[in-house]
């Protein structure tokens, strides 16, 4: 049974590096050591001679919604801009020999200045990274009607900078690329096998019904695997010319380089409000480091940060100015969260701001802003009425007695999780067993389990004749995939439609419906489940932190009530938010991904990545409220909640505990230390 | 390129192979004896997911040689599971949610099962502590740490 | 990822070992490993060869004799964190070894080569300055001493010769009121140092401090004594003036330098507590040393 716990208790997990197949090839990849540079000449192995492509590829059946000329070349063309960029590949028997013939390669460069920050990207000095461009701006637009400054006797204003962090899953990114002469069968490490053939077949020119891709077992991803990346094509092409399979496995090293980092957020903020702390208005900037290339999710994620920018409340006027800005830096890709936590954390400092100029507790001037009805903010984002899970967040999480005793931090927000466009599921009963095909693929959130739940309570049938396979592009006529918090709401409702697709198969053939009548002969159900609306749900963190002599922070206690709709399996419920929790304070207190003044990047290991340890645990206080929703199964997003919500209450008692205002994350001990002992 | 026999056992058979000095007993493991619970997460001896235990030591084997296993007893984490059955450290992770992807689990399983036979006195944070060299990206640990002690009274037949 | 090809030699004795080491090029001494496969994996340099000497279980060994307490190089970490001698006569090497990366690590990584990859960062060449040892060294050509003083030269190198092997190091058991402690800073998730710290002091039983060592580390080229802030405190009681210029002096001779954990700056200032820190702890701890067994060292 892939994917499930048992097999991996035993080792028994098949994870891409752990398939091997026949006379296979190994992959190395040889990488641009400088940020900025012209490449004059490349020899040996594969490179830019061998294909020209950008990743989404050209023309016709390439990307149109990017300028051509920012896309990622899979292998570097006349330029290199950022260290790690893939510049040429090598192959051999196995890894180790793949390893020394990146000796072969040869590359003369020519090196530039590289522009590392965001302010440099928009100087205009050192000029645009690309040919064919005239300035470092992918995108840029306004949001939100414009509105004349409200006469309010409060005007605040700050400004903030989420640093990018990079993904660092346990399991690095992976491929093995196998052509038969007529199919291409890729196995990968992934998040959303339709996004990585769909890529493959725009990049390559392919006939889409001869590639195949089929997820191996994935080792965690949080974002970072759904993306297609230049190794995955260049696996594809080597497999296509040596008709041999070729496996690619990254390094740590590679993933710290060259794999996309998430985050990497400037806002500033300008807040109107009255003397009572209700927000009248807002004025807002925000800006991502979306790296060396357009096309990842650095391009969109500015507008998607400015979309939530109000947050769980009800203001009437917004506006802010959404930019994408290219830097020489790996592009920057989504990282659980993915602009949530940016969104959340720029109107939550806002919020304490607000609370402290006033002289007001914090929960008093948030419950202010809370809405009491449904309501659409200017810049697009639904909620429902906050109030009232407001007022009992404040109660579940003990703010009052734990802000007394501790000077405890609170955060609020909304989670937007990724509904559209929907999600496939395919059900196929055969032999009195039933196998499960999702478009989005679990990578760790043991989808199995609310996929055999609600099977279960819809088909009567026994969880342990149900299991859910790893994603397979042959299984399913298309997916869209796992992120975005959305697995079991939109998969979740795409399973129970096939399911009833099901039942309605059995009610035809046999004239009703039973679970022996669909156990004892053979179904075959797929759906794509459509959803075009927002369903956002709402969650709130409380944290307590104490700072030792030497500035370092250690988390006492964390503590979440979140609105989880229907928790259909609390076991796994709880998992992702203990989990996501650790990686909220990772943001907070430990991760960063730091480059030289020549763009050489510093962080050489995980330790020096900050990936917390199991010494970093608080002691974690969980409430779930169970607000059904509006879909079939009742459940809401959870994914990243308290990836948003807890880097903002360790912030703030961060601040109640230092005295300091806090503008960014990380916050690094040295922020924090005295000089004096404590 | 030069190999040397290398003779030694794991998880009760012997083995010998002639293998390149220069290979890991991570690869050796995983590649030529197909053992591939054991998992390559870094590549800076920091994260454990390789960790198996050698002559009755824990240790990371992306950091060791495989030549250097000439002669020694190693224990993966196939080896942990008797004719099927899971040892009382596997069946604690299953039961009590120790793990998410799977990745980290079988290095953090053998380190437990290698912590609860030093020392089984020893608390939460000490546990914890001793874990510094086994990371997990999904759990945040915490469901791990309460696996280890409920392993501990499986161990100590507390617990059916 | 993974090393470039090289030799592998596994002498059974250690006649055979320093033989190996001396003749053949370019080959390094492999004991735990844990610094030289690293650096081997990330192709950080080459060579032709390593020379494993952990066979040769003759030099793993912690034994009391007489005044010293005499370590076989190959002594793991591990073992150095629950040995009773240990314990009894330096527990700041134990206090030290249960701070080294973590256990894993410490089953393999062995003292000697702990203190001969003189890596700026490691804890335990903090630890021979402290407690005054001395290292000896065995070559074709005989055998020597060096002390803890002489021994680390720069980052990554010591006052090794080639062909010279690490064998046995010898502490002298410290007489008397004894106090001593290694504590360090490094980042919240684990990793390498900030800075590190290794005091060791004798005091009368009035308490005044009548012999002192403070060592540093991940503060310099090579872990490094603090002598001026040592002499501070001969005949003295660390009260907090005292501790402020002890501290001061201490930082005075640090060459911290900036890197993608900590500024420079901030090491100092850690430095700086640290010192007092130390310096304090070690302190009580010598008044409660009564009986000369100094396993009260906790």
């Amino acid at each position: 049974m892939m994917g499930e716990s048992e097999s991996f208790v035993r080792g028994a997990g098949k994870y891409v590096d752990d398939i091997t197949l026949p006379h296979m090839l190994h992959m190395a990849v040889a990488r641009s050591p400088y940020a900025r540079a012209k490449v004059l000449s490349v020899s040996g192995g594969m490179n830019r001679d061998d294909l020209k492509a950008p990743i989404g590829g050209f023309g016709e059946g390439g990307r149109r919604d990017v300028n051509p000329a920012i896309l990622h070349p899979v292998f570097a063309q006349d330029t290199v801009n950022y260290v790690g960029q893939p510049v040429a590949a090598v192959f051999a028997n196995d890894r180790y020999a793949a390893e020394d013939k990146l000796d072969e390669i040869d590359v003369e460069y020519d090196k530039l200045k590289p522009i590392l920050t965001i302010e440099d990207a928009l100087s205009g000095e050192g000029g645009p990274l690309h040919a064919g461009t005239t300035s470092n701006i992918i995108k840029q637009s306004w949001m939100g009607a414009d509105f004349d400054d409200p006469a309010s006797p409060i005007m605040l204003e700050d400004q903030f900078m989420i640093g990018r962090i990079v993904s660092n899953p346990l399991e690095p990114r992976g491929i093995i690329a196998d052509y038969d002469g007529s199919t291409i069968t890729v196995y990968i490490s992934t998040q959303a096998v339709f996004s990585i053939k769909d890529g493959l077949c725009s990049t390559l020119g392919l006939d889409s019904s001869k590639v195949r891709v089929i997820q191996a077992d994935t080792g965690g991803a949080f974002g970072v695997k759904s993306a297609l990346y230049p190794e995955y094509v260049m696996a594809v092409c080597a497999a296509l010319k040596y008709r041999k399979p070729v496996k690619w496995i990254e390094s740590r090293s590679e993933h710290l380089a060259a794999s996309q980092p998430g985050r990497g957020v400037r806002g500033t903020m300008k807040l109107f409000a009255d003397t009572d702390g209700k927000v009248l208005a807002v004025r807002g900037e925000v800006t991502t480091d979306a790296g060396a290339f357009g096309g990842s999710s650095g391009t969109s994620s500015p507008f998607f940060v400015a979309m939530q920018l109000t947050g769980p409340y009800g203001i009437e006027n917004a506006r802010v100015l959404a930019t994408s800005v290219m830097t020489n830096k790996p592009p920057q890709g989504p990282y659980r969260g993915a602009g949530r936590p940016e969104a959340a954390f720029f109107m939550e400092r806002m919020m304490d701001l607000l609370a402290d100029t006033l002289g007001k507790e914090v929960d008093e001037v948030r419950l202010i802003n809370t809405t009491t009805h449904r309501f659409t903010s200017p810049l697009g984002l639904e909620i429902d009425a906050s109030r009232p899970f407001f007022e009992r967040a404040v109660v579940e999480l003990q703010y009052r007695e734990k802000s007394i005793r501790d000077a405890a931090g609170l955060g609020f927000f909304v989670l937007v999780p990724a509904v559209m466009p929907g999600e496939s599921a395919r059900i196929r009963v055969h032999n009195g067993t039933v196998d499960v095909w999702l478009g989005g693929n679990q990578h760790g959130q043991e989808h199995f389990t609310f996929v055999k739940r609600l099977l279960s309570e819809e088909l009567a049938i026994p969880e342990n004749l149900i299991t859910l396979n790893n994603g397979d592009t042959a299984a399913l006529k298309d997916g869209v995939g796992s992120w975005g918090s959305r697995s079991a709401l939109v998969g979740g409702a795409a399973v129970i439609a096939a399911a009833r697709e099901l039942k309605s198969q059995v009610e035809s053939r046999l004239g009703g419906y039973t679970a022996e009548g669909l156990l004892e002969d053979s179904f075959d159900a797929e759906v794509f489940d459509g959803h075009t609306r927002q369903l956002n749900s709402f969650g709130a963190n409380l944290a307590t932190i104490s700072i030792d002599n030497y500035g370092m922070v250690k988390v006492k206690e964390c503590a979440a009530c979140y609105d989880v709709g229907r928790a259909l399996s609390p076991n796994v419920v709880e998992g992702q938010i203990i989990g996501g929790s650790i990686q909220g304070i990772g943001q907070v207190l430990y991760e960063s991904v730091v480059h030289d003044s020549e763009g050489r990047l510093l962080t050489k290991n995980l330790s020096d990545a900050g990936v917390p340890i199991a010494e970093n645990t608080p002691e974690f206080f969980t409430t779930i409220v169970e607000r059904p929703s509006s879909f079939v199964h009742r459940a809401k997003g959870l994914g990243e909640a308290p990836t948003i919500g807890v880097p903002i209450a360790v912030v703030r008692a961060i601040e109640q505990i230092s005295g300091k205002r806090i503008r960014h994350t990380p916050v690094r001990p040295e922020e924090l230390i005295e000089d004096s002992d404590a | 390129m030069e190999t040397m026999r290398t003779t030694f056992r794991v998880n009760g058979k012997d083995v010998e192979l002639d293998v390149e000095p220069r290979r890991l007993l991570v690869s050796v493991l995983r590649e030529e004896l197909g053992l591939t619970g054991t998992h390559i997460g870094c590549d800076t001896t920091n994260c454990g997911a390789c960790a198996v235990v050698v002559d009755g030591k824990a240790i990371k084997s992306c950091t060791m040689l495989a030549v250097q296993a000439d002669g020694k007893e190693i224990l993966t984490i196939e080896g942990l599971t008797k004719d099927g059955t899971l040892h009382h450290v596997q069946r604690a992770f299953l039961e009590k949610h120790g793990l998410q992807c799977g990745f980290c689990t079988p290095g953090m399983i053998v380190m437990s099962y290698w912590l609860l036979n030093q020392n089984q006195n020893w608390g939460e944070e000490e546990i914890k502590k001793r874990l510094s060299g086994n990371l997990c990206r999904c759990t945040g640990y915490r469901d791990i740490i309460a696996c280890i002690r409920y392993a501990k009274e499986l161990m100590r037949g507390e617990r059916e | 990822m993974f090393p470039r090809p090289f030799d592998y030699f596994s002498p059974k004795n250690f006649g055979e070992a320093l033989e190996l080491y001396s003749s053949a090029e370019e080959v390094k001494i492999l004991a735990g490993g844990q610094s030289l496969i690293p650096a081997l994996k990330l192709r950080l340099f080459s060579l032709k060869g390593v020379v494993d000497v952990t066979g040769i279980k003759e030099l793993g060994y912690i034994r009391k004799d007489g005044p010293l307490l005499k370590i076989g190089a190959l002594t793991t970490t591990a073992a150095l964190e629950n040995d009773r001698a240990i314990v009894f006569s330096a527990p700041i090497l134990r206090e030290a070894a249960e701070q080294i990366a973590d256990p894993l690590v410490r089953n393999m990584g062995t003292i000697g080569g702990n203190l001969c990859h003189a890596d700026p960062s490691n804890d335990l060449p903090a630890v021979m300055l402290a407690l005054d040892a001395s290292m000896v060294a065995t070559s074709t050509g005989g055998t020597r001493e060096i002390g803890a003083d002489s021994f680390f030269i720069e980052s990554f190198k010591t006052a090794l010769k080639p062909g010279e092997i690490l064998t046995e190091i010898k502490i002298p058991v410290p007489m008397g009121r004894f106090g001593s402690t290694y504590r360090k800073v490094r980042k919240g998730s684990g990793g390498f140092s900030i800075a590190g710290v290794a005091v060791c002091l004798l005091t009368s039983d009035d308490g005044i401090i009548t012999g002192c060592r403070i060592a540093m580390t991940a503060v310099g080229a090579t872990a490094l004594r603090a002598e001026k802030a040592e002499q501070e405190l001969l005949g003295r009681v660390p009260t907090a003036l005292v501790l402020d210029d002890v501290a001061r002096m201490a930082v005075e001779v640090s060459r911290p330098s900036t890197d993608s954990n900590a500024s420079e700056d901030y090491r100092r200032t850690v430095l700086n507590k640290l010192v007092k820190e130390a310096v304090r702890t070690a302190y009580d701890r010598a008044a409660r040393d009564r009986d000369g067994n100094h396993e009260d060292n906790v």
